[in-house]
């Protein structure tokens, strides 16, 4: 569901291999994420070129590994299409999310 | 003007096909800059149905029609599960009410952002939610 690559400084750069994040594969994901936190990863990218659609369910699962990463690290946002930032837009996510407009600014951002 | 109907099993995985092929009706019929709305409304409609209205049915089917409007479309939604409390959408928190951190509970506050009108009756052993998006909207 999704693949990772470790950038300098054990950034996390994950990147969905889905086009949609929605109550059918919601979970799934949020899962997979867990796992790397458990594994002791703190800091990550989600790197969101190539999906399409948000909804309720995987803006819950976003908001859920956010706060399980917590104060010990952190989560960038890169890549939103037009319409899924529409959708951090309406629900507000855009104001509890670092959002960035690709994966290089992230990891700049988060280098700094 | 009824434009299309379909049929799902109230399954989760039947959610998000049946969406891709309500848009591909939709599109012609809205502007490009509502379509979003139509869309996500749709997918917490019906998710929000599978979820939480037929949960346990295993053999529940959901029926969707699409209907012409002289200024947009409507999206109707008729499915056999749990009817929802009364007024339970006008009672339903705005975005602006959710909790930032909440991991659940923003579907109906979209279903209201999105749509111009929401519309949710219960008859017989039905509950219809129809949902009615304007290409221009209401100021």
């Amino acid at each position: 569901m999704i693949t990772t690559n470790y950038h300098a400084d054990g950034i996390c750069v994950i990147e969905p291999q889905f086009d949609r994040l929605t109550a059918a594969n919601a979970e799934g994901f949020k899962t997979e994420v867990l796992a790397l936190i458990q594994e002791g990863r703190t800091r990550f990218v989600i790197d969101f070129a190539g999906v399409s659609m948000v909804d309720s369910s995987g803006i819950g699962a976003l908001v859920g590994l956010l706060k399980r990463v917590g104060n010990r690290g952190e989560i960038a946002i890169s890549a939103l299409s037009d319409n899924v930032a529409q959708i951090f837009r309406i629900t507000r996510m855009d104001r509890v999310f670092k959002i960035f407009p690709d994966r290089q600014g992230a990891l700049l951002s988060m280098d700094a | 003007m009824l434009v299309r109907s379909f049929r799902i099993a109230a399954r989760i995985a039947e959610v998000d096909p049946l969406i891709l092929r309500l848009m591909v009706v939709a599109e012609p019929m809205m502007g490009a800059d509502r379509l979003l709305s139509v869309e996500l409304a749709a997918i917490e409609a019906l998710t929000n149905v599978v979820l939480h209205g037929c949960a346990g049915q295993l053999d529940a089917t959901i029926d969707v029609e699409i209907l012409a409007n002289p200024d947009g479309l409507s999206l109707s939604i008729t499915d056999p599960g749990v009817p929802m409390p009364e007024c339970f959408f006008e009672n339903a928190a705005d975005l602006d009410q959710i909790d930032p951190g909440a991991e659940s509970g923003r579907g109906l506050a979209m279903i209201k952002a999105c749509a111009d009108v929401v519309i949710y009756t219960r008859m017989a052993d039905q509950n219809r939610l129809t949902l009615t998006f304007y290409n221009e909207r209401p100021s």
